[in-house]
């Protein structure tokens, strides 16, 4: 709590937002039962709306928001636009729809949680959310919460949480684009709304379909130039399907129910790294998620919010390797699914002045089920698992300090089970059912300085279970699993200074961020030539630093969207190769910065918008001795876009990566080159009607 | 899990066998297998490996890799001589991959000889000056190359233990040996070993040449005999290759013993030792000591010390180590692991003759590496994890231990592999 200097006490009204407007009834579900969005303790809304950086679920969390919507890129993806987001690294293995995993500060990609429309995505199979399967065409934003777990989402997570919002149903519009990019890329969208009576609609469809065939220069025996191989890459070519359909009825009062569902589907080539190039491996992902969820501002009295959701969440990875490259086993084809049924209950209400309380429910059954199709008795282990989480929280407001205390407990437990049987109907070893209890506490402040300075800070302490692969292995004598393994747990605190200065001339956003963490038991596979592996409880991390996010705003046509994040990462386990060295894929200093220009009229009803942007990694390494460092990467992009608000047309042409630097994340992955999309969009949405809806008039993927 | 796999980003499998079967003739791809065979380069084949000029030793984390370079003596001479980013030009490439062996025997040239499984490549290192004199790459794609052995400037025999399945030229697909130029890489011709795989019914055996010796102007090839998907073991083997036609002349069926693949020759006594795991699930009736009489025509399995005579637990494949006592004897060195991952490595003296073994060192689950000796003195790479060292013990009588240092301050890599050069 030493972090925690909220002692300032000068009183100032809390921001409002379309949440607190008038028009309730027909506000996205999940805008209007936003408590976050609207003053905690007022009943009169006055003020104008809130910058849309205010994340939704939690007040004192060290957050940031992004709207794709507000991306100038011809085409997006999720990594691409978190390069504005402090404390946020994306590893990649190619193309924007190659393998890519996600961490938040120190943290591995398995101990960050990804939600969808509040549906959980990771799996209890571990390995973390590729995060190239979480299209762009349907979000409406993205809110990032680093080393803390809003309430609201449930199962909590050691390195934060990642919250995707589809659009929001019952804007009257319909907008179609299309596009083409380097590397044989093409791509197209389709989406629309209205309203039916008290029916709310959205739909969106897109596809993408690339060759991939991006230049490739290698050298496996790298001191002898007479072995560089330039080439392209082959076999990584993406053919790509997704869409969201979400309907919302308005019931009485104001209450709504709300259908989701989203499905994704991909085939794709595994090109390999450049040591074990594929020609003719392949991979299929898909997923569907169904959610159905009701909504009360009624139903517990003034002030109070009720939300209850029911989901379900299927997924599917299919390895084809008929050629025996991927893992040189004869005609190998394999998938695995993961079945999540869950519901989640979520309420809300103030309590007198003097504060507000919310509690929350949820509980989660998951099967996995790996199938080897060629061979039934390698496929692994079955498994199961049973989720409850119960917690609560209490906003308390001291008025005398205008100081918001947060205090939150959740206990989540689960119980694993090895299911038994295989996809046959064979028996595999069956172990006795793995239980836990993992509480979780966390104190959130916050402390309004001034009307623009706000400070937050947060500490908590949270657990991580182990995932069935390290509990079970794979079933085989190669990986072995350790149901001995204790959760992953760690403590982590931070303090923010919040500055929101929405000037007629100027505007200013910016939040600083001091933060630390201390992760213990880390799950660690140890290292083995000839014999079998094992996950172990054996590392601990020392992780701090300060995230810096900047958006400035100068006049109605220039802005400026930056972050910088230094981050120490240290290992500090017993092992003396790696103590004290930054943890791999984590680089040291992080930064992005890019100027715009927006609504430049060039006359004839044409409007103009431009932006250059850089991103810079130092660093970092690939591996955990620090042998092999990745070197500093400065990547440049640049856009520029016309517009025709009149016929509601735009063209936009971005390009990342314009120096064509061969970069990379990870060892034999080499990176695409230089890139360029470009793009035709055609919405019928007028200004008013997206600004209704939180849309910017601009299109985006 | 499964895109993980799919991405190639998990660690590969090491194994090893041995068998019996008809000699066969080689494949020549290039040069002139003929009147130079031996050498490719005017002269016959050396007899026997250079003498030694010191010791390597690799330390790895199965990600990184660097070498360090050790004298006569076992003292630390040059830590992190070179590593896996040596002369990197900041590529996606490591110079030297996580994966990686050295030479059972030292090799002409005076070079240390880095086996590169991963980026499947023989990288040269000169140890005085801790550069890299050259590397080539193996012929063949995902062939896994396990050995070397130098036999001329330009020849040199190379065991491609893998089998690239894909592959649609069958002089690069491997479960070979290459005879290649070592100094170009280029594929000069190749053994074919197929007819050497030991019949499994309802499996195909790979032979999967593993381990090489040079003994005698001959070279001895452990074949691990085990199909593509390590699900099926055949009888483990051994070849013997005259340099002088690249053909095998000889078979020794390792009876009774699988996945066979570390040895070691005892010139005086024309003793071969093999060291055999047994099946990677951990059974353990075709593990032991396999002891091979050279000193007769054709050569003979003249017993098996099996893994019961050690604590019946399987024994390392990697390597086992001939080192009698100052006064004489027939003792050896080797070490047993628990396929469970849970009972500590146990390290052996036994004798070869007598067929007695008596532990005198433990260490954690696979943490004891491939060791090397010196007169009087066995070094033992130990990478447990808390504290990775090269253990020194004194052989000149009963086994105690000495010293330890470690191989690497400079990267903190822990030692897996320490090898004459």
């Amino acid at each position: 709590m030493a972090l925690v200097a909220a002692s300032l006490a000068v009183s100032v009204p809390a921001r409002a937002d379309k949440g607190g407007s008038t028009s309730d009834a027909a506000t996205a579900p999940s805008e209007a039962a936003a408590p976050e969005q609207k003053p905690l303790f007022q009943t009169t809304v006055t003020a104008a709306a809130a910058a849309p950086s205010v994340p939704r679920e939690d007040r004192a969390a060290a957050a940031s928001v992004v709207l794709p919507s507000e991306s100038p890129r011809a085409y997006d993806d999720l990594g691409t636009l978190l390069l504005q987001v402090p404390g946020v690294t994306v590893a990649r293995t190619g193309s924007s729809q190659a393998f890519s995993s996600i961490t938040l500060r120190g943290s591995n990609p398995d101990q960050v949680q990804i939600y969808v429309d509040g549906v959980p995505l990771d799996i209890a199979e571990g390995g973390g959310v590729d995060v190239s399967t979480l299209p762009l065409g349907d979000v409406e934003r993205v809110e990032i919460y680093r080393g803390t777990t809003p309430l609201a989402f449930g199962e909590s997570a050691l390195g934060g949480i990642i919250s995707i919002t589809t659009r929001t149903p019952g804007v009257t519009r319909a907008s179609a684009r299309a596009g083409v990019g380097s590397f044989g890329t093409a791509f197209g969208d389709v989406s629309g709304g209205d309203r039916i009576g008290r029916l709310r609609l959205y739909l969106g469809a897109h596809v993408y379909s690339s060759e991939g065939d991006y230049p490739l220069r290698y050298n496996n025996a790298v001191t002898s130039p007479n072995f560089a191989v330039d080439t392209v890459r082959q076999n990584n070519d993406t053919l790509e399907g997704n869409g969201v359909l979400r309907a919302a009825l308005t019931l009485e009062g104001r209450r709504t129910l709300d259908l989701g569902l989203i499905g994704f589907a991909r085939a794709e080539g595994l090109p390999g790294p450049t040591d074990n190039l594929a020609l003719h491996a392949r991979f299929h992902t898909s997923r569907g998620l169904g959610l159905l969820r009701y909504e009360s501002r009624d139903d517990l009295g003034p002030g109070g919010r009720l939300s209850a959701e029911a989901f379900v969440s299927v997924e599917r990875d299919r390895l084809l390797d008929p050629d025996a490259e991927v893992q040189n086993q004869p005609g190998l084809l394999f998938h695995e699914t993961t079945l999540s049924i869950g519901t989640t209950v979520h309420a809300a209400r103030p309590l007198m002045d003097w504060g507000r309380a919310s509690g929350l429910l949820e509980a989660r059954r998951e099967t996995y089920t790996p199938d080897d199709e060629t061979d039934a008795t390698q496929s692994g282990l079955p498994a199961r698992r049973l989720l409850g989480v119960a917690g609560a929280e209490l906003t308390l407001l001291w008025h005398r300090l205008n100081l918001e205390v947060i205090p939150s407990v959740r206990l989540e437990g689960m119980e694993d089970t090895v299911t038994g049987q295989n996809t046959t109907g064979q028996p595999v070893p069956a172990g006795p059912a793995i239980a836990r209890l993992l509480p979780t506490y966390r104190l959130g402040l916050v402390r309004p300085v001034s009307s623009v300075v706000t400070v937050k800070a947060n500490v908590g302490q949270y657990q991580h279970a182990p995932s069935f692969l390290e509990l079970y292995g794979d079933g085989t004598q190669r990986l072995l699993g350790n149901p001995s393994l204790v959760p992953e747990s760690g403590t982590n605190a931070d303090l923010a200074l919040w500055v929101d200065h929405p000037g007629a001339r100027t505007s200013t956003t910016s939040r600083t961020t001091l933060f630390g963490a201390l992760a213990d038991d880390l799950i660690y596979w140890l290292p083995n030539s000839g014999g079998p592996s094992r996950a172990e409880n054996l590392s601990r991390a020392r992780i701090y630093g300060i995230e810096q996010e900047l958006q400035l705003g100068v006049g109605p046509h220039a802005r400026l969207v930056a972050q910088g994040t230094y981050l120490v990462a240290d290992d500090e386990s017993d092992n003396p190769t790696t103590r004290g060295k930054q943890i791999p894929h984590h680089p040291r200093l992080s930064a992005y910065a890019r100027p715009e220009m927006v609504r430049i009229g060039l006359g004839h009803g044409i409007d103009f918008g431009a932006y250059l942007d850089a991103a810079i990694l130092v660093g970092d390494y690939d591996d955990p001795a620090h042998v092999t460092a990745i070197p500093t990467e400065v990547l440049i992009g640049a856009g520029a876009s016309l517009s025709r608000p009149r016929s509601r047309l735009r063209l936009t042409v971005s390009g990342l990566n314009l120096t064509d630097l061969q970069s990379w994340n990870f060892s034999y992955w080499p990176l695409p080159g230089r890139t360029v999309f470009v793009s035709l969009a055609c919405d019928s949405a007028t200004a008013q009607d997206a600004d209704a809806a939180g849309f910017q008039p601009s299109i985006n993927p | 899990m499964l895109r993980i796999l799919g991405l190639g980003l998990t660690a590969a499998v090491v194994a090893i066998g041995c068998g019996n079967g008809a000699p066969a003739q080689s494949d020549a791809a290039g040069g002139e297998p003929g009147k130079d065979a031996a050498g490719y380069d005017g002269g016959p084949a050396p007899m026997s490996p250079p003498t030694m000029t010191g010791l390597a030793v690799v330390n790895s984390d199965f990600s990184t890799t660097s070498l360090s370079i050790l004298d006569a003596t076992g003292a630390l001479v040059r830590a992190d001589c070179v590593d896996s980013a040596t002369g990197s030009t900041g590529s996606a490439t490591k110079t030297i991959s996580g994966d990686v062996v050295l030479p059972s025997q030292p090799q002409l040239g005076g070079n240390v000889v880095v086996i590169d499984r991963g980026n499947v490549a023989l990288t040269f290192v000169d140890p005085s000056s801790c550069t890299i004199a050259h590397q080539i790459l193996v012929p063949g794609v995902r062939t896994n190359p396990h050995d070397v052995v130098m036999l001329g400037t330009h020849k040199a025999y190379v065991t491609r233990y893998g089998l690239n399945l894909a592959a649609t030229d069958p002089t690069l697909a491997g479960n070979d040996i290459a005879v290649i130029d070592p100094t170009t890489g280029a594929l000069r011709g190749r053994i074919p070993l197929d007819a050497y795989a030991s019949p499994v019914a309802g499996a195909t055996i790979l032979a999967r040449p593993d381990r090489a010796l040079l003994v005698d102007g001959q070279v001895i090839v452990s074949l691990d005999e085990i199909d593509q998907s390590f699900a099926t073991y055949g009888e483990g083997k051994l070849v013997v290759i005259d340099p002088a036609t690249d053909a095998v002349t000889v078979t020794v069926a390792l009876t009774g013993l699988t996945n066979c693949e570390g040895m070691t020759y005892v010139d005086a006594q024309k003793t071969l030792l093999v060291a055999c795991g047994g099946p990677f699930d951990g059974a353990t009736a075709a593990s032991g000591i396999a002891v091979v009489d050279l000193g007769v025509s054709p050569p003979v399995l003249t017993r098996v010390i099996p893994s019961s005579a050690f604590d019946g637990r399987p024994l390392d494949i990697a390597w086992v180590l001939a080192l009698p006592p100052t006064g004489g004897g027939t003792r050896a060195f080797a070490v047993t692991n628990d396929p469970n991952d849970v009972q500590p490595d146990a390290l052996f003296a036994f004798d070869y003759v007598a067929g007695t073994a008596a532990r005198f060192a433990t260490s954690a689950p696979y943490t004891l590496g491939q060791a090397a000796e010196l007169p009087g003195l066995l070094l033992m790479p130990n990478s447990t994890l808390s504290m990775p060292q090269v253990d020194l013990y004194d052989v000149s009588a009963s086994p105690t231990t000495t010293t330890t240092f470690t191989s690497d301050p400079v990267t903190g890599l822990p030692p897996q592999v320490i090898a004459p050069y």
